[in-house]
């Protein structure tokens, strides 16, 4: 569970100037005047990212179960 | 002149600010938890269309970064005509935000609650918008206390996001004082000894209520 926060919480270094996800859809945002389109693409990323986490984090929960029992 | 006096001569700022994102966290957390109740409401029952929707919402909030949520609001939205000043944006990315985790959290205490305390209800003649208000989200509120108080103060560190869209709140604050004066430090140690006191004040109130809980005979096992 923490390491989707850890996840989620990575926007943040973006405003300290390391250019991650954020960083580089600002830069796009900055260059066409249209923000909404790369908001949506790095919205679109960072869920695919974490939805890919809990899926690994349900089997593994539901592995754990199966191995404990 | 000392590096404090300057801090001190710029307090007008950081009250400001602290005013600002305090107001925000009270909006914030009010509404937040009351659309968490509404939406554990509309989530009860058997699985339709609306509630794998509202699942599927709920589940896109917890996947979606809070940054990448309020810039969508703010800088986002005017495409379709929309345009929020940036403290309605933000408010509304709080509420919406922190809503749905109040429903997942409540929702986790709701599926290991005694099926009994419904089924006695029931059978006495309860209808079910009264189980609901004063059977399912008292026990399921007053049992969720520690977990609500995390999420408060997740709540409030979530504000600071906001300075990026502009809100002038205590980080922004903080970070106009030391790119004025230049004393980064400084500045951003009141910015957290601000936060922490808001913090502090989050659970002590979190603490009261359990313990009125308690009287009340809530943490029974």
């Amino acid at each position: 569970m923490r390491c989707l926060f850890c996840i989620k919480g990575s926007p943040a270094i973006a405003v300290i100037g390391l250019v991650d996800l954020t960083r580089v859809t600002n830069r796009i945002a900055a260059v066409t005047y249209d923000p909404l389109f790369p908001i949506l693409g790095a919205g679109l990323i960072y869920m695919v990212m974490i939805s890919v986490l809990v899926k690994a984090q349900s089997l593994a929960e539901k592995k754990a179960r199966r191995l404990a029992v | 002149m000392n590096e404090w006096t300057i801090i001190w001569n710029a307090r007008d700022v950081f009250l400001k600010g602290f005013l600002k994102s305090i107001e925000l966290f009270a909006y914030s957390a009010m509404l937040g938890l009351l659309l968490g109740c509404v939406l554990l409401y509309l989530l009860e029952g058997r699985d339709s269309f609306a509630r794998s929707g509202i699942k599927a919402l709920i589940n896109a909030m917890r996947t979606l970064p809070f940054l990448i949520l309020a810039y969508l609001l703010y800088y986002g939205l005017p495409k379709f005509g929309l345009r929020m000043s940036a403290d309605t944006a933000g408010l509304l990315a709080l509420t919406v935000y922190h809503g749905a985790y109040f429903c997942e959290i409540f929702r986790s205490q709701r599926l290991v609650m005694p099926v009994g305390y419904i089924e006695a209800a029931l059978a006495h003649g309860f209808r079910h918008h009264v189980i609901f208000l004063r059977i399912l989200l008292p026990n399921v509120v007053m049992n969720t206390l520690p977990l609500i108080g995390n999420q408060l103060i997740i709540c409030l560190k979530d504000t600071a996001f906001l300075s990026i869209i502009t809100v002038r709140e205590v980080t922004a604050a903080a970070n106009s004082v030391q790119s004025t004066y230049f004393i980064p430090l400084k500045a951003f140690l009141v910015a957290i000894l601000l936060y922490w006191l808001i913090s502090l004040v989050i659970e002590s109130a979190i603490k009261k209520v359990s313990s009125l809980g308690k009287k009340r005979g809530f943490n029974h096992a």
